[in-house]
């Protein structure tokens, strides 16, 4: 009897405890993107100025076009990903100084492309338009395409970017208060086609 | 309040750490307080009704040993209560560096309402003099001191939220940010009853144990108090556990990760050691666990502010990237500054070092790789060093059938120098032979 209340008290805890434990499956199951194959990182290729590689080395930023790698942007309601061709135009005379090159060399080598694991995805049942997007806001807000200026509204600011992430809930109400701010459509068949 | 960001410096990296252990720190300080006296003033604000109305002494009198033992003093109030609004204020903004949220701002507008609110409760304490004669004008005083805290929970809860979500950072212009987000609202259910059950833990360790205990109580009224502490302690902080999960549910994507969900559980556990000690307060007549429970629920408020912490720094990942970058160019502007005040001049051999350390990714001498051959470029200076300097310094797309531009390599004068002193002196020497 003297035990009774600690020993409820442990199980309604360990019940919270398993709530926790359930929230952190369905994340890593439904919201936890996987490993991507290669460490690629952004900040190297897109960004200017001093960085650090993997090995540890501090260089200087290629400053790469985003539409060098994401071609179809302005073009496709997809941004895609760029094909090995891309990554082979100057990573196949390159020595490989990371391990992370390493890999990509491989990769080049076998010609077989890296499955890239998606990061930011809208459910079936939404219609989202990158080229629509991009192109007002290339036009409208005054801001360039090729250095990802138009890019940062959802994406983040990927010229600094080493690991990239989902920053964006991309909820509807997320959509909702900037198609509101920017006088576009609200109603249901804009997006839910 | 824009002048507010322009008084926060570009940080340094060492700044931005230790900025975000102040944020834990100063949260531990303020969250606590900030409850107690909430918890307090509410609890005796509902004991001073009572007790009129129900013409109980002992219920009028608890309701003024509330007041009495947890305000405290002016001291502690500006030490717990105001100070680290101001700390929080300047660290938040060192660590949001750059972005578009002006989180001073937010922060500013949480310390007026702290600082009314508190004003407010140390007027509802000295209105238990003259209770008796002006009663009404004692519950005035104290509903409105019980509004301000809750407001300034809710401003609090807001204000730290709003870190979580930076797709909403550019949308926010109202004064209080997100007041109808669910995270927000989750977050302000979760302080409210933790408010109300760190305040019975409070009751057990003030009036039973820190200095000896509360003197001239009598055996009747020290039950009562054992009991109603205990009570609320072990309720409420079941409730506070059950809104907790409404807000861990809450979150957004970006805030979560193994850490956070491991700290969450943590937190959870403590709260049972603190329920098991109240239970047992509740059972026993002892007060030997009364010390313990309150000790805990600080131990509690630490995991659920590191718990924080790990939300918020998977929310700035993207943040925190920018802030390296910022520190990286301070760091090669303060060595730059060094090298030319240390009158650094140009040579082949470092030339050589920075052509091994950089140029030698994409160029060789002999072939075409990502760059140029040299042997086919260097020749078109004719000889003219300061000419290729200032195209390394500056390059521009000179052949358009390379894929890029040649990436600024981020040379100082004499360093750019030294490469071209180099490049040029072993072409020469390849063409000689």
């Amino acid at each position: 009897m003297r035990y009774a209340v600690p020993v409820l008290l442990t199980g309604l805890f360990g019940l919270f405890i398993l709530a926790i434990l359930g929230m952190t499956m369905f994340w890593v199951d439904w919201e936890k993107p996987d490993e991507q194959p290669i460490a690629y990182p952004h900040d190297f290729h897109a960004g200017k100025g001093l960085t650090t590689l993997s090995n540890g080395d501090q260089v200087t930023g290629l400053g790469l076009e985003c539409t060098h790698c994401h071609q179809f942007v302005t073009k496709s309601k997809f941004a895609t990903i760029p094909a090995l061709s891309i990554c082979a135009e100057c990573h196949s005379k390159l020595d490989p100084r990371t391990e992370e090159m390493k890999k990509l060399k491989q990769y080049i080598d076998n010609n077989e492309p890296p499955v890239w694991q998606r990061i930011y995805s809208v459910p079936d049942y939404v219609y989202f338009s990158h080229k629509r997007h991009v192109n007002y806001f290339a036009k409208n807000w005054n801001v360039q395409i090729t250095n990802g200026e138009a890019c940062q509204k959802c994406h983040g600011d990927m010229r600094v970017v080493k690991k990239v992430k989902q920053m964006r809930t991309l909820q509807m109400g997320f959509c909702i208060s900037c198609h509101r701010a920017n006088n576009a459509p609200t109603d249901c068949w804009t997006c839910h086609k | 309040m824009e002048f507010l960001q322009s008084w926060i410096s570009p940080p340094r990296a060492d700044h931005v750490q230790i900025a975000k252990y102040i944020i834990i720190i100063t949260s531990l300080f303020f969250v606590p307080y900030i409850s107690v006296l909430f918890g307090s003033t509410l609890f005796s604000l509902g004991f001073s009704l009572r007790g009129k109305f129900e013409e109980n002494s002992l219920f009028s009198r608890f309701s003024k040993d509330l007041v009495d033992t947890l305000y405290g003093n002016w001291g502690v109030a500006l030490v717990l209560g105001i100070l680290p609004l101001i700390t929080l204020t300047i660290s938040f903004s060192q660590i949001l560096y750059g972005t578009d949220v002006n989180i001073a701002q937010y922060f500013i507008v949480t310390l007026f309402i702290t600082f009314a609110a508190i004003v407010l409760t140390f007027l509802y304490r000295n209105s238990f003099e003259k209770r008796d004669d002006a009663y009404w004008r004692h519950i005035i005083l104290g509903l409105l001191a019980l509004g301000g805290l809750k407001t300034t929970l809710f401003a609090f809860a807001s204000t730290i939220t709003l870190v979580l979500f930076p797709e909403r950072w550019a949308l926010i212009h109202s004064i209080i940010p997100l007041t109808f987000s669910w995270s927000v609202v989750a977050k302000f259910s979760f302080l409210m009853m933790l408010s109300l059950a760190v305040t019975g833990a409070a009751i057990l360790f003030f009036f039973f144990s820190w200095g000896g205990g509360r003197q001239g109580m009598d055996e009747q009224y020290r039950e009562y108090v054992k009991k109603f502490g205990a009570g609320i302690t072990l309720g409420l902080s079941i409730v506070s556990m059950l809104m907790f999960l409404w807000y861990l549910v809450t979150l957004p994507v970006m805030a979560k990760s193994y850490g956070m969900f491991l700290s969450a559980m943590v937190a959870v556990f403590v709260m049972l050691i603190v329920c098991i000690y109240a239970a047992a307060l509740l059972r026993d007549s002892q007060l030997k666990h009364a010390g313990k429970v309150f000790i805990l629920f600080i131990v509690f408020f630490l995991v659920v502010t590191v718990n924080d912490n790990i939300a918020r720094e998977n929310s700035l990942h993207y943040q925190n990237y920018k802030l390296d970058k910022i520190n990286s160019e301070i760091v090669a502007k303060i060595e730059a500054e060094s090298a030319e005040k240390s009158g650094a001049t140009a040579s082949v051999e470092m030339g050589k070092e920075i052509y091994n350390a950089k140029c030698i990714a994409c160029h060789r001498f002999d072939q075409k790789l990502v760059g140029p051959a040299y042997n086919d470029v260097v020749p078109k200076y004719n000889g003219d060093i300061e000419k290729l300097k200032q195209f390394i310094l500056n390059p521009v797309k000179v052949d358009p059938s390379f894929p890029m531009t040649m990436p600024n390599q981020m040379l100082k004068p004499f360093e750019a120098e030294s490469a071209a002193m180099y490049l040029m002196d072993e072409v020469k020497k390849l063409q000689g032979n």
